[in-house]
């Protein structure tokens, strides 16, 4: 069985579309990943990593400061970046739902919430447009909107972050697609509402048989809701693992170093871990490993050398030419502390 | 009756050796029915009196064509004008068209510059005779005319006002003359009498009769206190007393003798038809007599006819729109000789310059008096579309400008200052460079081709070195050294006050500026709308004000540079002049009949007053004008406006509208 | 929705009346007399023959300039009768002839005694409004679409040439732009459209058809100067509003859904980008009123413009007042409408609620 999507050494720049093929710094620098049908894929990294712009360059919704420079999007056998923009176009929507970060920003201030979810409908099913405003109240049910036939009337202004993020879910779900894009969808809200969004996407995704792919920067939010994570840092995917095994044996380095930043429950009075120094910004990674500078152990190959995931098709896959075994540890390095 | 009188007068005196008549020659009278006016006369000089050739400015004319009617003429005027009833004042645009859609009890001949009879067919001019408190009887005072002879007394023609329908009749009993001595009476006020003999032909536009009614009905509006024509309701204060000797005789007499006298019923004196404006008139169909000064006034003032004029004139007003105003020509206007060639005259307005001049290279104008110097001689003018359409020309018309000096101010107080400011201005440079050499430097305020001017007085001359030598002498150099000439710790430095729409005044302002820089004077320049300066200047909160004056061919000084004006707010002596000597000369030009003997009076004043340089004297531009190859019988006059429209006809095979 | 603009309408009132005390004080302050324009020609010579001193008195006394200001306005807003002899102009002959203000009454000009000011403004607007009607129309008929298609192709060719012509046509002074239409089009040029006045000359002769093109065709000159005037400034609001909303996470949502690309921009986008430009439309309204003096002075059109730049030189004082009274009435007009209108375009806004909409 095919990948439902698969990405390829995918490179998004800074710049406008005109601009010359490998000019600009890249976003994302030859992001691979891949998604089975049904399965549901964290994209996990500390901010600035690239992680939302890889998901715009999934369906081609890039800010116009940035274009995709090379790489491949398949979905379902197709690689969308060949295709032509209107076909594309009826796929979003139709077959690849998404869901933003901002619930509220991302409504349409001056539309009713109903006819947000309606146009969808009219525009890919073709129903008319009472049809449409019935399934849209039955989907406003479904995202556990409360009287949903009033609230279709509302417009986003009138209504919560949390019930306007339902909303958005459920634009996305409204054609049943087979891919859900998730751009941190909880982050926005507070940490109740972010548990019952959650337990919506779970149950949603057994209903619809939907693959999910979501994208976050707390891995503890997404633990129990996926089956699969990817770390990113700057701009490149450095580890891909079933997110159990990712949580009890990580292998990069930096995977470790954003575990132990979660302050953990059974342990109240330990110090929080830190990694040292920041994010490198778009345009000033470091040659070779990108997270060397920052790195307890790198040696003086990381520098140099970029390390790749041996194969994003592997269940496990790392970029790190020093892996962590399965203890978590290794011989530190003698070459001084991070800078 | 006065006319038998004077045939009795021939009979009467021709052993009293020499008389003759004081004033005006007595009697003005129509001229004899002849020539048209101004034809086929030539002169060698055009400025001034004499007579004006036809088209002598067009190169592309030969000879004068005989005149025909018909057709249409379009003249451009530059501003809307407020409306046509003079009385209150209704500027100089609307002056314009008056002169030929209304008509006057005198008019000045453009050619002679005499005051001629118009609505009046003929004006007698009588002298008054004041006796002595304790003399004469009951009466305070005779008319009649004073006589001189070989006499050494003084003699006396009297006269008796009486209506026509009075049997006593002078042609019974022949007039005598009277004779006094200097202790029988006090004064004499020559011409201070007129009896204006109305014509009885002329008709109002609407067909109604013009008569005595109407004069004295004008009078009263004037001297209407709730009436807005302050603007020349002084002139006629100077009445002691009117009244209608019958319904076409009207009996006006002055306080004093007065050289002007007349003048005022010529351009200052807007006959208004009674039966429109009058409400105490019964042809009136608001006829109320009851209604007050007040109400009179007002129904003056927001009379219609104040747009859709009815008039006296050769043409009739028919349309008075923003966009022209229009008059066909009035086929019962009393003066046979001089009722126009052209059947519709159309005054174009176009405030705008350049779309006037857009318009008049469209062929839309006939007429456009808006013409630069430098176009005039320059692409303008050479451009096909106007050499094939235009003639060009100029005249001068009565108009200076100035800055006047407020003398009230302790910086302009010395004549040596004022001088010193004189020496630093080449006006003549300034006219060659802006003017294209068109135009003259001045003397004095009144009119440069007036007989009343003195051409031969001499200018102080551009001399910035003289300047500093006679700021010097008057205490001002530079002391500090800070390139700024100083006296008792004040810097020279003023404010140059002119009209922001000025263009002329703003660039004598700014080369005055360079100028005086460089002999240590700081001159600031002051711009404000007209309205804004004028209030400043006329509450004498001004250092220098640039400003210009249309005069009359006679003005009188008084007002400009008496005396008596230098503390009144707005009056035209801005300067605040002040000399004896020149307060004299004035009263004497007032009370001086004579001409030839008023003219020194003049060059004198003239004289003083440019030696104390209360102001600059600026220069006089000519009008430059574009005239339609069309029309013909075009003559330059150098009295505003300059031409005469009843005058021009249309060539029948140009005739294309 | 009703309640609100009844209310806004009955802030008018007093509000007014605010104008017109403020107005009526600055304009008496500004130094100038309307009797000192008397017996002088359009290039502000003076004729030495009036009396200019009698007649600003006679001017003073006549329109009670000499009295306190505060009592001129009573007299300007209603026959208040407070000079001491009772004055005919001015409500005291016992008649009520002069209302003033309060009875809609606008007064008459000094210098044109004849002209009422209330119809005189009337026949100036019916010479304006539709001009400046046709004017806008046009520009903003042609600005929206050029603002978003170059908001919606931001950076291509067609935005930065349309930016450069928009550009320009912004520099130019709208004087040059009409001279440049007048010289193509006139008599000079192609011929083929009049470039003064609003109807020929000899427009009474023609017959009702001939009439009415005749005066449409004396428009287009100044309708096209009017709008090119309006349209670099209103196509680059346009554009702004249009390149904001286009960055709008809700508009990358329409897109995320698949809607087609003219979906997105003519119902998501373009109906948000309209809020800002609707604030414009509250400037709209008093420049209908008030048309344009430059455009009137080059085509020779009397109207509001010209009418107010002409008393404004004249001190025309009645005029001044009655002009900015209707702009102000028209601005509040303008302001209401462009609030109705963006409660209508924006459910956020909810009039009844509070007074934070505007």
């Amino acid at each position: 069985m095919s990948s439902l999507l698969c990405v390829q050494d995918l490179v998004v720049r800074l710049g406008s579309s005109s601009s010359s093929a490998n000019s600009g710094a890249a976003v994302v620098d030859g992001a691979s990943l891949r998604l089975e049908p049904g399965e549901a894929l964290a994209l996990v990294g500390e901010s600035g990593c690239g992680k939302s712009t890889l998901l715009a360059a999934l369906v081609d919704l890039l800010p116009p400061t940035m274009r995709r420079t090379s790489g491949e999007v398949r979905f379902d056998n197709r690689d969308l970046t060949l295709l032509d923009p209107k076909v594309r176009r009826r796929t979003l929507g139709r077959e690849i739902g998404v869901v933003f970060q901002e619930p509220t920003r991302s409504l349409n201030p001056v539309l009713s919430i109903g006819e947000q979810v309606a146009e969808v409908l009219r525009c890919h099913l073709g129903l008319a447009k009472r049809a449409a405003w019935t399934r849209s109240v039955e989907l406003l049910d479904e995202v556990g909107i409360e009287q949903p036939d009033l609230r279709a009337r509302n417009f986003p202004h009138q209504l919560s972050g949390g019930m306007n993020q339902r909303v958005a879910i459920a634009i996305a779900i409204a054609c049943s697609p087979r891919l859900l894009l998730v751009d941190e969808p909880t982050t926005a809200l507070d940490v109740t509402v972010q548990k019952e969004i959650l337990e919506l996407f779970r149950r949603l995704r057994a209903d619809h048989e939907m693959a999910l792919l979501f994208v976050s920067h707390d891995l503890a939010v997404v633990q129990d809701h996926v089956d699969r994570a990817c770390v990113m840092y700057a701009g490149r995917i450095v580890e891909s693992a079933p997110v159990r095994e990712l949580f009890e044996h990580p292998q990069h380095p930096y995977t470790r170093g954003l575990l132990d930043c979660r302050p953990s429950r059974g342990e109240p009075h330990q110090r929080l871990f830190e990694i040292g120094g920041t994010v490198p910004t778009v345009g000033s990674v470091p040659t070779g490993c990108g997270f060397h500078p920052r790195c307890d152990y790198r040696e003086a190959r990381c520098a140099e050398e970029l390390p790749t995931c041996e194969s994003e098709r592997a269940a496990r896959s790392v970029a790190c030419f020093y892996p962590l075994d399965d203890s978590g540890l290794r011989e530190a390095s003698t070459e001084g502390g991070p800078e | 009756m006065v006319r038998t009188f004077f045939a009795a007068l021939g009979l009467a005196l021709p052993v009293g050796a020499l008389v003759f008549l004081s004033g005006f020659g007595t009697t003005l009278q129509s001229e004899p029915n002849g020539e048209p006016k101004g034809a086929a006369a030539t002169s060698e000089h055009p400025f001034g009196p004499g007579a004006v050739p036809f088209d002598d400015f067009r190169e592309s004319v030969e000879g004068s064509s005989k005149p025909v009617r018909g057709g249409r003429l379009v003249v451009h005027i530059p501003s809307r004008p407020l409306h046509l009833n003079h009385v209150i004042e209704a500027g100089a645009d609307a002056r314009r068209i008056l002169e030929e859609v209304h008509a006057r009890l005198v008019e000045r001949n453009m050619e002679t510059w005499e005051l001629e009879p118009s609505l009046a067919e003929s004006i007698e001019v009588f002298d008054r005779l004041n006796f002595l408190p304790s003399k004469g009887g009951s009466a305070s005072s005779v008319y009649g005319r004073e006589v001189y002879g070989s006499h050494a007394k003084f003699a006396w023609l009297p006269i008796e006002w009486s209506l026509p329908d009075d049997p006593s009749s002078s042609e019974e009993t022949p007039p005598t003359i009277s004779f006094f001595n200097d202790g029988d009476y006090e004064s004499v006020d020559s011409a201070s009498v007129f009896l204006f003999r109305l014509r009885q032909d002329a008709l109002w536009h609407d067909g109604h009769r013009f008569d005595a009614g109407d004069v004295i009905f004008t009078l009263d509006t004037y001297l209407n206190p709730a009436v807005q024509s302050e603007h020349a309701r002084h002139l006629f204060q100077q009445i002691r007393s009117y009244e209608a000797l019958d319904a076409y005789t009207v009996r006006v007499e002055f306080e004093q003798s007065y050289f002007m006298s007349l003048d005022i019923f010529e351009d200052d004196f807007a006959i208004l038809p009674s039966h429109i404006f009058n409400l105490a008139d019964e042809d009136n169909p608001h006829f109320d007599s009851e209604a007050t000064d007040a109400e009179r006034a007002e129904f003056i003032h927001s009379n219609s006819a104040n747009v859709n004029w009815v008039g006296l004139g050769p043409y009739r007003v028919t349309e008075f729109s923003d966009q022209h105003i229009e008059a066909e020509r009035f086929d019962n206007y009393f003066d046979k000789q001089d009722a126009g060639w052209v059947d519709e005259i159309r005054w174009r307005i176009i405030p705008d310059d350049n779309a006037a001049k857009q318009a008049l290279l469209a062929g839309e104008i006939d007429f456009f008096g808006r013409l630069r110097s430098r176009e005039l001689l320059g692409e303008f003018t050479a451009q096909e579309a106007f050499a094939e359409q235009f003639d060009k020309g100029f005249y001068y018309s009565p108009q200076m400008n100035f800055i006047a000096w407020n003398q009230r101010r302790a910086l302009f107080r010395d004549v040596r200052v004022r001088q010193a400011l004189a020496h630093s201005f080449d006006w003549q440079e300034f006219i060659d460079t802006i003017g294209s050499e068109m135009g003259e430097a001045v003397t004095a305020t009144w009119y440069r081709f007036s007989p009343a001017y003195d051409a031969e007085l001499e200018r102080f001359p551009f001399d910035l070195d003289r300047a500093e030598e006679l700021l010097a002498e008057s205490g001002w150099f530079d002391r500090d050294g800070d390139g700024v000439i100083d006296k008792d710790g004040e810097r020279f430095e003023f404010e140059y006050l002119f009209n922001k729409n000025d263009a002329t005044m703003r660039l004598v302002g700014q080369k005055l500026k360079e100028n005086l820089e460089r002999i240590g004077i700081v001159m600031n320049m002051a711009e404000r709308d007209f309205a804004a300066k004028q209030a400043l200047v006329g509450e004498r909160n001004f250092d220098a004000a640039a400003g210009s004056w249309i005069l009359g061919p006679e003005t009188d000084p008084v007002g400009l540079w008496h005396s008596k004006g230098a503390d009144v707010e707005r009056s035209f002596n801005q300067s605040g002049y002040r000399d004896e000597r020149s307060d004299q000369l004035i009263e004497d030009i007032q009370g001086e009949l004579d001409d030839n003997r008023r003219i020194p009076l003049y060059h004198e004043l003239q004289a003083r007053i440019y030696e104390a340089q209360p102001m600059m004297f600026g220069c006089v531009f000519p009008v430059k004008f574009a005239v339609s190859k069309r029309v013909r019988g075009v003559q330059r006059f150098f009295l505003d406006p300059g031409y005469s429209l009843r005058r021009w006809f249309i060539l029948p095979k140009a005739e294309k509208r | 929705m009703i309640r609100f603009a009844l209310r806004r309408l009955g802030l008018l009132i007093p509000t007014l009346f605010g104008i017109s005390i403020l107005v009526f004080a600055l304009m008496h302050l500004v130094p100038g007399d309307p009797a000192a324009l008397v017996g002088v020609d359009s290039d502000g010579a003076v004729s030495a023959n009036v009396d200019a001193s009698a007649q600003v008195a006679g001017f003073r006394e006549r329109y009670l300039f000499d009295l306190p200001l505060w009592k001129q306005y009573l007299h300007y807003v209603g026959p208040f009768n407070l000079s001491d002899d009772g004055h005919p102009w001015f409500g005291g002959s016992g008649e009520d002839r002069w209302n003033g203000l309060l009875a809609l009454d606008f007064g008459r000009e000094f210098l044109r005694p004849q002209v009422d000011v209330g119809s005189e403004l009337w026949r100036r607007l019916s010479i304006t409004l539709p001009l400046t009607a046709m004017a806008l129309l046009l520009a903003y008929l042609i600005s929206i679409p050029l603002g978003i298609y170059s908001a919606v192709r931001a950076g291509s060719l067609f935005d930065k040439t349309s930016a450069l012509v928009v550009f320009a046509l912004y520099a130019l002074p709208t004087f040059w732009i009409g001279l440049l239409l007048q010289m193509s089009f006139g008599r000079t040029g192609l011929d083929s459209l009049p470039t003064l006045g609003l109807a020929s000359p000899d427009a009474m002769d023609l017959d009702t058809g001939a009439r009415v093109l005749d005066r449409l065709a004396h428009l287009v000159l100044p309708v096209l100067t009017y709008a090119l005037g309006c349209l670099a400034y209103l196509s680059r609001q346009v554009r702004s509003g249009m390149l904001e909303v286009i960055g709008a996470e809700y508009v990358r949502t329409a897109r995320a859904k698949g809607l087609p690309e003219f979906n997105v921009i003519s119902k998501h986008a373009f109906r948000n980008s309209l809020l800002p430009l609707i604030t414009l439309f509250g400037a709209v309204l008093p420049s209908l009123v008030g048309g344009s003096i430059v455009v009137e002075t080059i085509f020779d059109i009397p109207g509001m413009g010209l009418y107010v730049y002409e008393s404004l030189l004249r001190r025309e004082y009645n005029a001044i007042m009655a002009a900015v009274l209707i702009g102000a009435v028209m601005t509040v007009v303008g302001m209401l409408t462009s609030d109705l209108l963006y409660a209508w375009l924006d459910p956020r806004i909810r009039l009844e609620g509070g007074s934070s909409d505007a």
